[in-house]
């Protein structure tokens, strides 16, 4: 079997590099499935996809940048590397 | 005249929502919701697929996510059962049954697959396995994003089951407040 050739939905998509990119498009799938249940007045649902996206994504930046203090700053400080 | 603003369960709704995404708001006749949950759980579904490749859904050697994954329905068993039966084959060696290595190919032998060894003129010329498996990262990501969906098509279930009676069509507030003063 030939397998130069990249085919959709069968082949690992080869975007290591930008890994952390992908977070978006998931936050935007989950946010459309989500709010489509728990939204009350679908004339806002377009609103609150957004603004829950944005929640999403500012979560896990806050996160990302809580871990980086934690294991760049503080663990060093605690634990310094001989 | 009883109240449609009371939550009542809907066995029918949850059992077709159980067999595809959404469907269980069609049937409740809640076509726009159902549209956009089907959007968002089979959006994180093939999404998952795209990144990660068949490889995503394993239930031989990622069975934990599988459980997980399982829970957007049918779709997920036979994505991997399509992964286990033609894209999956024995080790000679090991006897079990895997992904293909590079420098191999899938050879039907009887009632089975086995991996082969290619030659070095067979690789040049392009031949290997039948798919490209994710590693690392980019696995854990979409295995991730395919159980995301298996979360979020539960909630879907729940829905369709217990549906909101503020959210049937026909629902105005003054229903909620016809019916406080009637129970009063």
């Amino acid at each position: 079997m030939n397998t130069l050739a990249y085919t959709p939905f069968v082949d690992a998509l080869a975007v290591h590099s930008i890994w952390y990119l992908l977070i978006i498009p998931m936050s935007i799938f989950l946010a459309i499935g989500y709010k489509a249940i728990r939204c009350s007045d679908l004339k806002k649902y377009p609103r609150e996809v957004v603004i829950f996206t944005i929640q999403v994504l500012g979560g896990l930046g806050l996160l990302a940048i809580a871990f980086t203090i934690v294991i760049g700053v503080l663990l060093p400080m605690l634990a310094p590397m001989p | 005249m009883q109240s449609s603003s009371t939550t009542e369960l809907n066995p029918l709704a949850g059992l077709v929502a159980c067999v595809f995404p959404g469907a269980g708001h069609l049937v409740l006749g809640q076509r726009k919701r159902g549209m956009l949950a089907m959007v968002g759980v089979m959006g994180l579904f093939f999404f998952g697929l795209l990144i990660g490749g068949i490889d995503a859904i394993d239930s031989k050697e990622n069975r934990v996510w599988f459980y997980g994954q399982m829970l957007v329905g049918p779709s997920t068993i036979v994505v991997d059962q399509i992964h286990q039966k033609h894209f999956k084959a024995y080790d000679l060696r090991t006897g079990a049954l895997r992904n293909g290595y590079p420098g191999e190919h899938r050879v039907e032998d009887g009632s089975r697959a086995i991996w082969q060894p290619l030659t070095q003129a067979q690789i040049e010329s392009g031949m290997g396995p039948p798919n490209l498996p994710g590693l690392g990262r980019l696995n854990e990501i979409a295995m991730l994003s395919i159980v995301l969906a298996g979360m979020l098509n539960l909630i879907v279930v729940i829905d369709a089951l217990v549906p909101n009676p503020k959210h049937m069509p026909g629902w105005s507030g003054n229903q909620a407040d016809d019916s406080a003063k009637g129970g009063a």
